[in-house]
């Protein structure tokens, strides 16, 4: 038996460089049966680019598979939106919808998501996914801009939900600068995660490899783990960590939420002559008669957003009677999926299908077309 | 520190490079004294205080026996021991439990919870002084005269949080001999941890998804789902614990220690009776050793011992936390082991005992397999409201429409089964894992390790849960 006590810290023999040899030729047959796994059944490579004022946008024409929540092989269109190519209007009105992953809707294919059956319902509307995941509430608008004038929409429907409205102004990222004496807004500004600039670093890895791209997901707490391990050995004894954020004086005026929330939702507006319109999407509580209620946070949340939405002129929708009439008539939720969260997660086909109805019912009600019935 | 977590392999690999640059053996167990004290000062400082006191009364009073020549002195030493062990066990443990049941029987109405934090690992280290004190006052082992040597028992950081729970006779005699750093040992201590994270992160965790999820709410579940639960749970609670114990062995073994086996695929078991002797070892014997046999084992006649085996089971059901659910998990098994040992008799009077067939023998293993797994669930669930909720919804036409076929549970316990019937059937396989260095050195053992490391980081969810026995 070896003794690491007398030095040995590794086989000593001359079969060493063999042994050697052998662990490479493993380790190249790993990585490579494993790449194909994963791509197999576990996720695609990275189809996202950084972007410096998103963090990331989406590649054009990329393939995008996930088989975390759902399991669905999508193909992005030349514009790198999860949509069927953007072709002419023909006469129709084009509705730009927006929003984070709710929108993005990975899990479920292209052809099953909400604005797909919106625009299955009515062959008047062309309606155009232009959600991203983990788009940041502030971004909405600045990333509707990107799209809106290049494919001349008529409308822009923005999605949110209880985590734009409630953690993404939050966010240690996002900055509002005021006026000390009354609380006016003067701007906000959302820096772009630290962990997209070191994405972008990888990219070419991530772009040509499912692995890679997966063990990013995988190691990121490890490697928040080693970042705050760092900076606990690196800080000088007895020293506090630095503050993120300036604590208030006695006499400040803070804006509340509501006001940060109304100074966000007024850059959503686009062109004055255009509609907007945002789409609530509730959390639901589900009960074992059958019935379903909306969660009493997502509700706190959703009144914040409308009086904050209203006090602007924006229109605000909600889409809780449609989600709550599936789980009370077909005993399952609209959220949640066999392979993640079964009761909250993301929209799930059935979902979809209830939300795609509502985006046409608000779509056709806010152009002005016959046939409205959409629920505020 | 979590063993799954990047902390720990620094501590860990740090405290290695150190144990590899420092040859003289006092210091070596200085410096792994230190390095427990600084694993578990990690997670709260100020119970040092309280890890470092049980080590010294068990270590004094141990000493004063010893020492004292009369019988009587010896009983008071090993009396004042035992109530310090269970004294700081049932203060942190269980002061709020019957607090609150008494203010409920007197009916209370302002009583309020102490504000007390449950030390980690508390129900392992006072056993593991208790013990000591016991098998001292026996005459099974010889008195501990190094103080650091003895803390080092109590506090040794690789199962000092969830087991197993080791007796002085198997450490102590350890600390004698010189602290070997083997190749041999890394190679297979490794091997040993890893197969420990596999049971934890693959297993464990992704099972914990969907059980959380169940349990968060069972009402609204079908009976498939819930029978799926019960499945996954049972499961669950296994890879979960019996990786922790692999991972705590094959870190000794780096260090050079032999800690006890815990878990012998106890889902493969027979009886309840053997289920016991195969689940969680070191606490069944344990309390055999010093509780079972303490109240007259199967000495005082058969009623007796079945009251015997009651008692011991309730107060290992108790063990495990303070609740009433816990009490029933633990009576369940209690009323289990009764009948069994009065099936065994009737058998044994019939002469058919020994003589099982292999229908007797399926029979058995299902029977035991569905009353374990079903006795998870008051184990599992928050409330006896829960538990009742949970069984009700167990039967045919009961539970609620939500139909949850957690992709990732099929698989693992599916995969569960694969490892089960491949120990049972073909045990030549398995008996080759881990890999001694000649082998690992060969392309086909680098390939298994190489993939099962690729397994853990393509699939152990992102946040690690903690490990289930952490809170015992």
């Amino acid at each position: 038996m070896r003794n690491l006590d007398e030095g040995g810290s590794a086989p000593t023999t001359t079969s060493a460089w063999r042994i050697a040899g052998r662990a490479l030729v493993a380790a190249v047959i790993v990585l490579l049966v494993a790449e194909l796994f994963v791509r197999l059944a576990v996720n695609g490579p990275s189809p996202q680019r950084f972007d410096p004022v998103f963090g990331y946008t989406y590649i054009a024409n990329a393939d995008q598979f996930n088989a975390r929540e759902g399991f669905a092989r999508i193909q992005l269109n030349e514009l790198g939106l999860n949509d069927r190519p953007v072709g002419p209007k023909n006469d129709r009105w084009r509705v730009l919808v927006v929003g984070d992953s709710y929108t993005a809707s990975i899990q479920v294919p292209t052809e099953s998501n909400f604005t797909s059956v919106a625009e299955d319902l009515d062959s008047r509307l062309d309606v155009v996914n232009a959600g991203r995941d983990g788009l940041f509430l502030g971004n909405l608008g600045e990333y509707a801009r990107r799209f809106a004038q290049p494919l001349d929409a008529d409308m822009i429907v923005y999605v949110i939900s209880e985590g734009d409205v409630d953690d993404d102004i939050r966010r240690p990222e996002f900055r509002v600068r005021f006026n000390p004496r009354d609380g006016t807004i003067v701007s906000t500004e959302i820096r772009v995660d630290d962990r997209e600039l070191l994405k972008q670093r990888i990219e070419v890895l991530t772009h040509h490899s499912a692995l890679v791209t997966r063990m990013i997901g995988q190691l990121r707490p490890a490697v928040a783990q080693a970042t705050d391990l760092y900076k606990k050995l690196t800080r000088p004894f007895g020293q506090q960590p630095q503050r993120q954020r300036v604590e208030p004086r006695p006499d400040m005026v803070t804006p509340s939420h509501v006001d940060i929330l109304r100074y966000v939702f007024r850059q959503l507006r686009q062109d004055r002559n255009k509609p907007v319109a945002i789409l609530y999407i509730n959390g639901l509580k589900y009960h074992a008669d059958g019935r379903a209620e909306v969660e009493p946070s997502s509700l706190d949340a959703e009144e914040r957003a409308r009086a904050a939405a209203q006090a602007i002129g924006i229109p605000f929708y909600v889409a809780a009677t449609e989600l709550k009439k599936v789980y009370s008539e077909t005993g399952a939720p609209p959220f949640g999926f066999n392979n993640g969260i079964r009761l909250g997660g993301h929209l799930n086909e059935r979902g979809h299908a209830a939300i795609g109805a509502v985006l046409r019912d608000l779509a056709v009600e806010q152009l002005g077309l016959e046939g409205a019935t959409a629920s505020r | 520190m979590i063993f799954t977590s990047l902390v720990f392999l620094v501590f860990f690999a740090a405290l290695l490079v150190l144990l590899l640059f420092i040859r003289n053996d006092t210091v070596r167990v200085w410096l792994l004294l230190i390095g427990s004290y600084i694993f578990y000062g990690y997670w709260n400082a100020y119970y040092l205080i309280l890890i470092f006191c049980c080590s010294f009364w068990g270590w004094g009073l141990g000493l004063l026996m010893y020492r004292s020549g009369s019988e009587m002195a010896q009983r008071v030493y090993l009396g004042l021991s035992l109530v310090l062990s269970l004294g700081s066990l049932g203060f942190f443990k269980y002061a709020n439990f019957f607090g609150e049941n008494m203010a409920s029987l007197l009916q209370i109405t302002d009583w309020e919870p102490w504000d007390i934090v449950l030390p980690v690992g508390i129900s392992f280290f006072t056993f593991q002084t208790m013990s000591y004190n016991i098998d001292l006052y026996r005459g099974r082992i010889e008195v501990c005269r190094s103080p650091v040597k003895f803390a080092l028992f109590v506090s040794f950081f690789p199962q000092l949080v969830a087991g197993p729970i080791v007796r002085a006779s198997e450490f102590l005699p350890q600390l004698q001999r010189r602290i070997h750093l083997t190749w041999d040992n890394f190679v297979i201590g490794s091997q040993l941890f890893l197969g420990g994270a596999i049971q934890k992160t693959l297993f464990a965790d992704n099972l914990s998804v969907f059980v959380d999820g169940v349990y968060h709410d069972p009402s609204l579940f079908s009976p498939s789902t819930l029978w799926l639960a019960v499945a996954a749970y049972s499961m669950q609670i296994f890879c979960d614990f019996a990786g922790y114990s692999l991972m705590a062995i094959g870190i000794g073994r780096i260090l050079g220690f032999a800690l006890p086996e815990n878990f012998r695929m106890p889902y493969l078991s027979l009886s309840v009776t053997e289920f016991w002797r195969r689940w969680h070892i070191s606490l069944s014997s344990w309390l055999r050793d010093y509780l079972y046999i303490s109240l007259g084992g199967n000495r005082k006649g058969p009623t007796r011992t079945q009251v015997n085996m009651m008692i011991t089971m309730l107060l290992g059901g108790l063990w495990h936390g303070a609740s009433w659910n816990f009490i029933l998990w633990g009576a369940m098994h209690g009323a289990a082991l009764a009948v069994n040992r009065r099936w065994d008799a009737w058998r044994e009077r019939r002469g058919t005992l020994g003589q099982e067939g292999p229908v007797y023998k399926v029979v058995a293993w299902a029977a035991t397999l569905l009353f374990c797994s079903l006795v998870w669930v008051p184990f599992r669930s928050p409330d006896f409201a829960t538990t009742k909720v949970f069984l009700a919804g167990l039967l045919p036409g009961g539970g609620g429409s939500v139909d949850w076929y957690h992709s990732y549970t099929v698989v693992v316990l599916l995969a569960a089964v694969v490892w089960h019937a491949a120990y049972q059937f073909w045990p030549a396989l398995l008996r080759t894992l881990p890999f001694p260095p000649a082998v690992l050195a060969r392309l086909p053992a680098m390939l298994v390790v190489g993939f099962a490391v690729m397994l853990v980081f393509i699939f152990a969810p992102v946040n690690t849960s903690p490990f289930i026995y952490f809170q015992f």
